[in-house]
């Protein structure tokens, strides 16, 4: 009988463990989208949840024109958010807005009032039965969106365009054909963009043109109208980030542990001139570009600024660039690259002295926010949160009511989002209280 | 520390395997399947013969246990001297089983890990791989034959679900053709209970296993089952007479009345003995009676 019991005991610790450790499948990390500047709100998409936060307080917005507190929880259909929502435009005075999950199913929301609408607008409490978009794989990357269509990246195969329909801008609402024929197409998939393993970044979308990063090392270029390829180019590893533009050249880091350059000639890649230089870790953000410095973190935990004024080939070698280990664990978010504020004849700065040169704010995977100098990479200061960090950070700018705010999430629901004072690095209030 | 010991060289080494396997994941987990049995194969030994030593030992224990049944401290005196006087340590047969453990966790971790099907999963990954290089090979291609290996069989196409089944089989017969065989027929005896209901739990534990963890993992039971049954038909261990109802399971044993060691008591693959198991039991007969 001992033997059964150990032979028992021996399962379930199989079970148990097995199921512990290594399926962080119940998470996501919070997605914060800043959604109206004036309005100072910001959306949260985290888990099952959906919020509107004031960045300010804190608190659950309720804002000057809305009727609700913004919260509209989701358990009920056990969905994980990743995406940022979009505004769609339509006739009523309540703005809708299209969110989707990871659970292949696109939701409308009622803005204004934090419900889930259907088509026609109505407010509903609970999410319909049936979802207005299903989609035909997992979404975990945000969307891009012209007048037209939205162009949905799933993870597993493709891209997809959706048309807006009676959410497009710029429809005659006299004329009852264009409603009719806009009103039936709504949602149809207008084309869909196959790659072999999926999208895990949000494509770039520029002059009629879609950049689209993928899992099967290749950055392709497609027309949005009709979803054909203009050209692809490989690169030597996934891109789960967003390319970003800069003198006619393309931007974008791999999992390949690299940065490229790819110059565009009359709209066309030239593998001749490809560019690439080494980085510490994979790179799963993109690289921000400001005053001819590129800015970019990776997993490996370092951060780096290269000066690209003259291309990417030289850049390591200019006075401007460095590259620096935060040692506080990988770096999956967006660097925060801020300038020094700008300092009024005759007043006295209102920031630190060690922003005279702008700063770099990066949130680590061991949990740190950590303060870099813009032009040296020397590290100013860091603030443990303990919880990993893998969102895109958000900077509040000050106006006559607040101070400037740095907005940091991580993947715990007890902290899932925590706000800094820019200035202080003084944790302000963190969500949920 | 078993991480950065045990899980992350698992990993690496499972992609460089699928780098070098021409990209096949399939591949890449039954070929590190075969090289993990290998390398524990010294242990399923090092424990099939400490089961086989208890097995033989179970008529004197179950003596002694009627000698000593009121005297639990004289027991345990007994037992240990009996275990000392054949060389035989107790536990010797749940070591291995404790350090494959580990290794079966580590494994699965590694497919996890490896395949990394969500952000999650694959953000983990970026710092688990300990050979530069392999990061180009990221991510693993998960799916195959239309299943994705990291989900269960049942959010996979229903063929998925053939999985579990051949788990279940081919852990079955690997039960039934390894487990040795209870030395002892009364059918009140416990160790032949326990014999019995083990073999038919554990194919019906590993099915289970199969039907709610990751296709990626049944590929692991089932290669690693295959892999046994040829490792223990190598070694001349496994009964395939049991699977044709050749039996080969012991007459009523006398020994156990007797209190001396028959042959028929021993845990072979056929009734018939070998002429070393005939000199082995000579000589624990020789011992016995020097003892007594």
């Amino acid at each position: 009988m001992k033997r059964l019991k150990l032979g028992l005991l021996l399962i379930a610790a199989v079970t148990l463990t097995a199921g512990c450790l290594g399926r962080r499948t119940d998470v996501s990390w919070a997605d914060i989208h800043p959604l109206n500047t004036e309005q100072q709100e910001l959306f949260v998409s985290y888990k099952t949840d959906l919020y509107v936060i004031n960045p300010i307080t804190g608190n659950l917005s309720d804002g000057d024109t809305r009727e609700a507190t913004w919260q509209i929880e989701g358990n009920e259909f056990g969905a994980e958010f990743y995406t940022s929502p979009i505004f769609l435009n339509n006739r009523g005075d309540e703005r809708l807005m299209l969110v989707a999950d990871y659970n292949n199913r696109m939701w409308l929301i009622n803005y204004d009032r934090a419900c889930f609408s259907n088509l026609v607008g109505s407010c509903l409490s609970a999410p319909p039965e049936t979802p207005p978009i299903q989609l035909p794989g997992h979404t975990f990357a945000d969307f891009a969106q012209d007048d037209e269509r939205i162009y949905v990246p799933l993870s597993e195969h493709n891209v997809i365009a959706i048309k807006k329909g009676i959410f497009a801008t710029g429809w005659d609402e006299t004329d009852e054909d264009e409603y009719d024929r806009r009103d039936r197409e709504t949602f149809d998939i207008a084309w869909e963009f196959e790659t072999d393993r999926g999208v895990w970044a949000q494509p770039l979308l520029l002059d009629g043109v879609l950049y689209i990063p993928t899992m099967d090392h290749h950055l392709y270029a497609v027309d949005t109208e009709t979803g054909e390829e203009l050209w692809h180019i490989q690169l030597d590893g996934a891109l789960a980030s967003t390319p970003v533009v800069h003198n006619n050249r393309l931007y974008i880091g791999t999992f390949g542990r690299s940065l490229y350059e790819i110059p565009l000639n009359n709209g066309q890649p030239s593998e001749d001139t490809l560019v690439h230089i080494d980085v510490n870790g994979w790179v799963w953000n993109s690289p921000v570009i400001i005053d001819d410095m590129l800015y970019l973190a990776d997993l490996g935990g370092y951060v780096h600024a290269l000066d690209i004024s003259q291309g990417l080939a030289t850049a390591k070698d200019s006075p401007r660039s460095w590259s620096v280990n935060a040692k506080g664990g990988g770096i999956r978010a967006e660097p925060l690259v801020l300038d020094a504020p700008t300092v009024r004849e005759g007043e006295e700065p209102d920031f630190p002295a060690e922003y005279e040169d702008g700063v770099v704010i990066v949130g680590t995977r061991e949990g740190q926010v950590i303060w870099l100098n813009r032009a040296t990479g020397e590290i100013i200061d860091r603030q443990e949160i303990g919880e990993e960090i893998l969102a895109d950070l958000v900077f509040i700018p000050p106006s006559d009511e607040n101070e400037a705010l740095v907005i940091v999430s991580t993947v715990k629901d007890n902290r899932a989002l925590v706000a800094f004072f820019l200035n202080t690095r003084q944790q302000v209030w963190t969500y949920p209280s | 520390m078993f991480e950065t010991f045990i899980i992350n060289p698992f990993i690496t080494i499972m992609t460089a395997l699928y780098g070098l396997l021409g990209n096949n994941i399939v591949l890449a987990i039954a070929v590190f399947t075969v090289i993990i049995r290998l390398a524990t194969s010294p242990l399923l030994i090092k424990q099939q013969q400490s089961t086989k030593a208890m097995q033989e030992l179970q008529p004197k224990l179950k003596k002694l246990q009627e000698k000593y049944k009121n005297d639990r401290e004289k027991l345990a005196q007994a037992q240990m001297q009996l275990y000392k006087e054949h060389g035989v340590n107790p536990l010797s047969g749940c070591l291995p089983l404790f350090i494959q453990l580990p290794i079966l966790l580590a494994l699965y971790q590694a497919i996890i890990y490896a395949l990394a099907a969500t952000p999650f999963q694959l953000i983990d990954l970026s710092s688990r791989l300990v050979l530069p290089g392999l990061d180009s090979l990221v991510p693993l291609q998960n799916m195959w034959l239309g299943m994705d290996l990291t989900l269960p069989p049942t959010v996979n196409p229903v063929y998925a679900l053939a999985f579990p089944a051949l788990v279940f089989v081919t852990s079955w017969l690997q039960t039934k053709l390894i487990m040795p065989a209870p030395t002892n027929t009364d059918p009140n005896d416990q160790t032949a209970q326990v014999t019995r209901t083990m073999s038919t739990l554990m194919p019906v534990m590993f099915a289970m296993f199969a039907l709610s963890f990751s296709v990626g993992l049944s590929i692991y039971f089932v290669v690693g089952n295959i892999v046994s049954i040829v490792q223990y038909s190598l070694m001349g261990k496994a009964e395939w007479g049991k699977l044709f109802g050749r039996s080969s399971t012991p007459e009523p044993a006398p020994a156990v009345v007797t209190g001396k060691v028959s042959s028929s008591t021993t845990n072979t693959p056929s009734p018939v003995l070998s002429k070393a198991e005939k000199r082995k039991n000579k000589k624990m007969r020789a011992r016995e009676a020097k003892s007594s």
